[in-house]
């Protein structure tokens, strides 16, 4: 499994991006069984993903990579968009990051 | 010899360390990162100091608190004021914070005191005794300073085992922001740096926007007349344009790591309107095209090199090597100009990113340690010593919350820093100022065991020996007012193969409630919508090893033809979801994925659930397997064991009977009556039979095993064989154990099932098979003139010595036996659907 991690977090980072496509588009098409069974089937191979899109974003995050776009503001970021998500690597009682997220962290409007 | 072992590259744009061992460097990896390299920046926030990744993150929004590139300030006097600490700070400091940062990449928990530190060729003297000084602020008692474009050339030495003969060598430096080139002289296998040249302000970051602003916007206002914005000035400086950039350059930067490998790429991007909605398109890049927008810049510093070659009176075929360093360099087009404009050929073995530090580790390895004190590398002996603290924690074990606070106190004043991350990398305080008491809520990964460690460090942010436990919070798991299952919960599913059902477990004993599960299955059978059969979803609670017809049916979806819209087809998929309340209400959730069609009900334990279909199957199948024990029993002469199921053979078939006579005409109390008769006829004989058939099915298991060891006797078999064999047999002595007769009997199907190929692929056995398939009287077969046919067939294989033919011989043969009573009633096999 490790040898090919690297094409694990390649299959997860492109399925991500069908899906960041697809959900606006659910009036359309709605995949979301299929997204959530694919996950489901991640999880038994020990791969988690995650985008944490509209969290609240701290510098003591070390799970995303951020861009900041206008201000910072201490205690007032929020994450507006996110390009690669979270990955993690799920064993019994370990978890493990493999990738870190890509994501556009600006001020919350409201505050 | 002690060796020093450690080197560092403090990097202008990235920093990273090695170190060598065994004959080898090892790269370390940032500990919450992933990467090898750590950023060269420094941010001050009001309560912290974040080195790194984060610290970069805000290099832009935050210029006045946020400090990078300060290598280039070294041996000057020029100081950083730092407003949100109200006071100055000196590119020295900064490098210490950044080599202290370096240190904890040191996964082993060793504490180097020496250390190999790189410098640019450019670097004089008091700029050489700046980098010391922060190495020994970093708590390196001993720093040896190498320059990097000597580090390079050292590792592209070591790599390719190269002598090093005299000549001269050229280091072409070209990083994420920085240019610099060398010239190396190498005499008596002496390396010398004799000349140099370089720009500070020219890497790859420079290629991404161009790459954006010459490549990617002129295709993107041609797609559409909303995107005619992105080139008009006052909207550049809003945020959502801010917003478009920030992943253009993303995608810029994948683009040009995929135009090193291909010449074509692609970007998808969705990208807003006017109207809010978003559009995707897509751009295609070509190498031509990237390579024409960074073309002025790479030949820019092409030209440096050349001046700096004409200075020193070298023309390009003087130099023998030319070594590559820089992530920039792993570009085609930069290695190209090179060779091209140059007329020199390069070499590009070695991994350009951490050429500096491997080379640095390289010459650690070899560089005498002038310490006396003990080996460098040494892992420090934890030892509370009496001035340090004591430090004892509180914290909830369990939460449900997402995050949770961690508390410390220490037993007496301590000044210094302390820091928590969290196991798998996701959280990180960076140093925060220490006191006597110690609160910091860390965020909590869901439904997970976190592990956090916190350690101490002193005021120059050096580790500080003290142990302290790790800190384990569960999330989610475990809620206090939860209360377990007190027996398994199964789905019935259909075993094909054996044509009849079996358990599937949802959700084992002693889980704590609530509960939910998505489990996904196909059809195992076609239902018509014109048709009779029915998809029966049958949740069961109590023993996962006894049979399906045993345990309390506690919720059932029955879906019969008049429900579908379309026919059902074998091998579809069907999702069913099972939740279970703390209350231990049911919720089952049925989707068909052929028809679209969800299937959605609750059930209140309290109340009972019968299907008169699967009833009458259920009874039915056991009447089958009693006669069939009953006629085993007497066999082997146990007639106690066969009154005894004779007698609930006779319970059995007086539900049967009962059920017979009331066809349609069932009353619902009726049906719960027969159900529960049944229900515990069933527990009886399974009780009955299961201690004695365990030790049949374990005494079958071990003969059919003995039977495929005699054929192992033959080398080649057992070569071609074997890992199936021991895949089987892998945990025997746990699969033994339990008391399920489903799962023994699965083994010794299995291994029959090998033993048959066995016989199949021994020369010997297909032989002996055929000559009792052909002695047997051909009246037993059911088409006697096949069989006859196939008699002949065979022994004509037998004279040609041809035994493949011979294999389809013998397996044509048995299929022309006649099958027993038993699998004739299977056939009758109906099942729940689910396979």
């Amino acid at each position: 499994m490790q040898k090919n991690a690297a094409a694990w977090i390649g299959l997860i980072n492109q399925l991500f991006e069908i899906e960041q496509r697809v959900r606006p588009k659910k009036e359309v098409i709605d995949a979301t069984r299929q997204f959530d069974r694919i996950r489901i089937h991640l999880e038994e191979l020990g791969f988690k993903y995650h985008s944490p899109v509209n969290e609240h974003y701290q510098e003591t995050r070390t799970d995303c990579e951020a861009s900041v776009v206008g201000d910072y503001v201490d205690g007032k970021m929020i994450i507006s968009r996110v390009i690669k998500p979270i990955i993690y690597r799920v064993e019994e009682n370990k978890t493990v990051l493999l990738q870190r997220a890509i994501v556009v962290v600006e001020s919350c409007k409201d505050e | 010899m002690n060796t020093i072992n450690f080197g560092i590259d403090l990097g202008t744009t990235n920093s990273l360390i090695a170190c060598f061992s065994n004959g080898k460097v090892e790269v370390f990896k940032h500990p919450v990162g992933l990467k090898d390299t750590l950023p060269s920046v420094v941010a001050f926030r009001a309560n912290r100091v974040l080195v790194g990744d984060k610290a970069r993150e805000l290099l832009e929004k935050d210029g006045q608190n946020v400090f990078a590139g300060f290598k280039r300030k070294m041996g000057t006097s020029e100081s950083f004021f730092v407003p949100v600490l109200q006071k100055s700070i000196s590119p020295i400091e900064l490098s210490k914070m950044v080599l202290q940062e370096l240190r904890t990449f040191i996964y082993d928990g060793s504490q180097p005191e020496s250390v190999v530190i790189t410098i640019p060729a450019s670097f004089d003297t008091i700029q050489s005794n700046a980098t010391k000084k922060a190495g020994h602020e970093a708590g390196f008692k001993e720093v040896v300073l190498l320059q990097e474009p000597i580090a390079a050339c050292l590792a592209f030495a070591n790599k390719h085992e190269l002598s090093l003969e005299n000549g001269n060598w050229l280091v072409y430096d070209l990083g994420g922001g920085t240019f610099d080139v060398a010239i190396i002289r190498i005499e008596n296998n002496e390396l010398k740096v004799v000349d140099h040249k370089g720009d500070n302000y020219l890497g790859g970051l420079d290629f991404d926007n161009l790459l954006v602003e010459r490549v990617l916007l002129p295709q993107i206002v041609d797609t559409h007349n909303d995107f005619h914005r992105f080139t008009d000035n006052s909207f550049r400086q809003s945020l959502e344009c801010q917003r478009v950039f920030q992943l253009l350059l993303f995608k810029a930067e994948e683009a040009k790591k995929e135009l090193s490998s291909s010449n074509q790429t692609e970007i998808d991007v969705a990208l807003p309107l006017l109207n809010g909605e978003e559009k995707d398109i897509l751009l295609a890049i070509s190498r031509d095209q990237f390579n024409a927008s960074i073309r002025a810049k790479v030949e820019y510093s092409i030209s440096l090199v050349r001046e700096l070659l004409e200075s020193n009176q070298l023309s390009p075929a003087d130099i023998k090597q030319v070594v590559l360093v820089g992530g920039s360099t792993y570009i085609p087009f930069v290695r190209e100009s090179i060779e091209r404009l140059l007329g020199i050929s390069v070499n590009t073995t070695v991994d350009p990113t951490t050429a500096v530090v491997v080379g640095a580790g390289y010459y650690a390895g070899t560089k005498r340690t002038m310490l006396t004190a003990p080996s460098t590398s040494s892992k420090p002996e934890i030892t509370l010593s009496p001035l340090l603290p004591a430090v004892s924690l509180s914290y909830l074990k369990t939460s449900t919350e997402e995050e949770e606070l961690i508390m410390a106190s220490l037993d007496r004043p301590f000044d210094g820093f302390y820091r928590i991350t969290r196991e798998d990398g996701g959280f990180d305080t960076g140093f925060l100022p220490a006191t006597q008491k110690l609160r910091q809520y860390v965020p909590l990964l869901s439904g997970r065991l976190n592990r956090f460690t916190l350690k101490l460090y002193d005021v120059n942010q050096n580790p500080v020996p003290v142990s302290t436990p790790a800190v384990e919070i569960t999330q989610g798991k475990f809620s206090v007012q939860g209360q377990p299952l007190p027996n398994d919960i199964c789905l019935e599913v259909d075993d094909v193969e054996q044509k009849r059902t079996k358990l599937e477990v949802i959700f084992s004993k002693n889980s704590i409630l609530p509960l939910e599960k998505t489990v996904y299955r196909e059809l195992s059978k076609t239902i018509r919508k014109d048709g009779t059969d029915r998809l029966i979803v049958n949740i069961l609670e109590g023993d996962k090893f006894a049979l399906p017809s045993t345990n309390q049916v506690i919720g059932l979806i029955e879906i019969g033809p008049e429900r579908l819209t379309q026919d059902l087809i074998k091998g579809s998929d069907l999702e069913i979801k099972i939740q279970i309340s703390e209350s231990r209400e049911i919720s089952v959730s049925v989707f068909v994925s052929i028809s679209e069609q969800e299937f959605k009900e609750v059930f209140n334990p309290s109340e009972r659930y019968v299907s008169l279909q699967k009833l009458h199957e259920e009874i039915d199948t056991l009447i089958l397997q009693m006669k069939h024990d009953v006629k085993d029993y007497e066999r082997t002469e146990d007639f106690e064991i066969a009154a005894k199921i004779n007698q609930y053979l006779e319970e059995a078939i007086a539900v049967k009977q009962e059920l017979d006579k009331s066809v349609g005409a069932v009353n619902a109390d009726e049906k719960y009556h027969l159900q529960e008769r049944k229900r515990r006829v069933a527990q009886k004989f399974d009780q009955l039979d299961r201690f004695k058939k365990l030790s049949l099915l374990r005494h079958e298991y071990f003969e059919v095993k003995q039977n495929i060891d005699q054929f192992f006797h033959d080398e080649t078999i057992r070569k071609k064989f074997e890992s199936e064999y021991l895949t089987i047999s892998k945990n025997e002595n746990t699969f033994l154990k339990v008391e399920s007769t489903l799962l023994i009997e699965g083994k010794v199907r299995e291994l029959r099932l090998l033993r048959n190929k066995l016989i199949f692929s021994s020369k010997d056995h297909l032989i002996s098979l055929y000559f009792n398939l052909a002695q047997i009287n051909q009246q037993a077969y059911t088409d006697k003139r096949m069989a006859a046919v196939f008699i002949e067939q065979g022994e004509k294989a037998l004279e040609r010595q041809n035994y493949d033919e011979l294999k389809v011989v013998n397996i044509a043969l048995l299929n022309l036996l006649p099958d027993d009573d038993a699998r004739k009633v299977k056939e009758n096999f109906m099942g729940t659907g689910i396979g």
